[in-house]
């Protein structure tokens, strides 16, 4: 200890030795929290974007393969599952001449509040818009929005059918693509505007039994409603996306190897100054009677400690990162590029695990190959050349 | 059998002889100088028997000790615990204070530090540097830092004394001082001592003079 102690005060001996030590771990540590900030935002956006695509539409989407169907048909299989019933069709919004493609969603309110987090409760016989809906068309809660539906084809030969509703409230999903394009109405009002039968239906969403869990309760739904239904869980449509992110985090933890291995060059040109600084020290120490052994066990412990303060420095700056992102405004992102208006780092101990020890294995790989170099001089030709 | 036998030394670095079959005796506790003009070959030799390099072929025994068997672990041990080395130039560290450069060897080795504290203090009181404990080596002169590095070469009671142009760098009454003084404390301590110099006035201190040509010992 009290060696290693000696040495280490003859290494950060000097200004310049003590600052290139300091800027080397910094360096390392920035890399390594750019890094676990990315890994992070992926899991966070995942994460983030399950939560808010769960609480708008419950656990389950289970619609039927022959498109519409009725409620009453499917509802003994449903008794041990809250749900709510919907008439989803596509239409355009216009107002204030401007217009938007959306999706109209028929529901029943009190119903829809069993399975959903979202607040429908002002809808009475007008509609209840997403906020960015509401934002492009400029409209407000009391303001008249008109819906452009498709009309049977043989008996309007494809013509649109107009329908003016009053905006009774705005609500938010906390999902961008939601909110500029869903619309909510009474189911009943929809259906019978269409001319359906009152139970008609084509999409149902349920939330899980709790007492027999998330798989268990999907397995149990399939089994019950048979082969005509789809039993889909509440992200599947968004899977593809979901399944690009986890593709892209593997990929991108890889290639952000690349700035570890920049910030490895300033380890680098530490370990090449210190060497070059201060082989007279260590060869004098090695004509003093420490083995190489000894150099090696202290050289080796001193590039765990950059490591080490690396890491927890790097932990330090990551949560900094995640305290802006969920706290300043200006690093909300902006929503044409990601559905979700905010982001929080998710970090799991793999994703620590994968990032420190590629970070352990780089630096470990640099100090191998330099202390391969000071090997390879025996002690005498070391001083001779070092004290000539 | 001698404290110290090397048998048939050589040494080459590249294609430069610079040891040609060396052999030489020291008993325990006694003093030589070693003398020869510059790259003949006596520095080198200094070296092997300190265990810094080890020798193309021949043989060194220290102690009862073959160098060329020992391992760098045992080497180590070996230049910790038997060898004090007191260079021309004194090598003290800048980063530690004297006192810290002092105590260097016996922290590499994990030597008792309160004994060694004892020791060197009677040391440093007979060389009279005292002052220089809490210093840096800069804010001293040569001829204190050359006295530190005799203490420091003498602090683990080492059994040889390998002294390369141990006053090489010092003026000719800080020369006769380290000279006289490296002498007494080696018949002190018993150690025997080799003393590499091409100064006259040096070698003239010692009973005995090993010459040193082209790598042979000539007389």
């Amino acid at each position: 200890m009290g060696s290693a102690f000696s040495f280490f005060k003859i290494i950060i001996q000097g200004k310049a030795s003590g600052r290139f030590l300091v800027a080397a771990v910094l360096s390392f540590s920035f890399s390594i929290a750019v890094i676990l900030s990315t890994v992070g935002l992926m899991d966070g956006f995942v994460s983030a974007l399950k939560t808010s695509l769960k609480g708008s539409s419950g656990d389950f989407h289970i619609t039927s393969n022959r498109g519409f169907f009725l409620k009453e048909d499917v509802l003994p299989a449903l008794e041990d599952f809250p749900s709510a019933s919907i008439m989803q069709v596509e239409s355009f919004a216009v107002s204030n001449g401007l217009n938007k493609g959306v999706l109209v969603k028929g529901v029943e309110k009190d119903e829809f509040k069993k399975i959903s987090s979202l607040n429908l409760e002002k809808l009475e016989s007008g509609v209840v818009i997403g906020k960015e809906l509401a934002k492009a068309l400029d409209l407000s809660p009391g303001d008249e929005l008109t819906l452009t539906f498709a009309s049977d084809q043989t008996r309007d030969q494809g013509g649109a059918v107009l329908k003016k509703y009053k905006v009774d409230s705005v609500v938010s999903h906390g999902i961008y693509e939601k909110d500029l394009r869903f619309v909510y109405t009474d189911r009943l009002n929809l259906t019978r505007g269409f001319g359906y039968k009152k139970g008609a239906v084509n999409k149902i969403l349920a939330l899980q039994n709790p007492s027999l869990g998330f798989e268990a309760s999907q397995a149990a739904l399939k089994r019950k409603l048979g082969n005509k239904f789809e039993i889909e869980p509440y992200w599947s449509e968004y899977k593809t996306l979901l399944r690009a992110v986890e593709v892209e985090k593997t990929s991108i933890s890889f290639i952000l190897q690349i700035i570890v291995v920049v910030a490895i060059f300033n380890v680098i040109a530490f370990i090449i100054f210190i060497s070059e600084k201060k082989s007279q020290e260590f060869f004098l120490l090695r004509a003093f009677g420490a083995s190489m052994k000894k150099i090696t066990s202290f050289w080796r412990g001193l590039l765990l400690f950059i490591w080490f303060a690396s890491a927890l420095l790097s932990l330090g700056l990551t949560w900094l990162f995640n305290l802006l992102l969920t706290s300043l405004p200006v690093f909300e992102l902006p929503g044409d590029i990601y559905v979700l208006s905010k982001l929080r780092l998710e970090l799991g101990w793999e994703d620590f695990a994968l990032v420190f020890s590629l970070a352990l294995g780089w630096i470990l790989i640099i100090g191998a190959a330099t202390m391969w170099r000071m090997k390879k001089r025996t002690v005498l030709a070391g001083l001779r050349e070092e004290f000539k | 059998m001698s404290f110290v036998n090397c048998s048939k030394v050589t040494k080459s670095y590249g294609q430069t002889r610079v040891l040609r079959g060396i052999d030489f005796k020291l008993e325990e506790g006694e003093q030589t100088a070693v003398v020869g003009a510059s790259g003949s070959g006596k520095s080198t030799l200094l070296y092997l028997l300190g265990g810094l390099d080890q020798p193309d072929s021949g043989k060194i025994e220290v102690g009862s000790k073959d160098l060329s068997r020992l391992d760098d672990e045992k080497l180590a041990r070996y230049r910790n615990n038997l060898i004090g080395f007191i260079f021309q130039f004194h090598f003290l560290l800048p980063s530690m204070d004297c006192l810290d450069n002092l105590l260097l060897p016996a922290k590499i080795g994990n030597h008792s530090l309160k004994e060694v504290k004892s020791h060197v203090a009677g040391l440093v009181e007979k060389l009279g540097v005292g002052h220089c404990l809490k210093k840096y080596p800069y804010e001293i002169s040569g001829g204190e830092q050359q006295r530190i590095n005799i203490i420091r070469a003498l602090s683990l009671k080492p059994k040889l004394l390998l002294c390369d142009e141990p006053t090489g760098n010092l003026d000719s009454k800080n020369s006769e001082l380290v000279s006289t003084t490296l002498s007494e404390l080696a018949q002190e301590h018993n150690s025997a001592m080799i003393v590499v110099t091409h100064d006259a006035n040096v070698a003239s201190h010692f009973s005995r003079k090993i010459v040193i040509e082209d790598g042979q010992i000539i007389s």
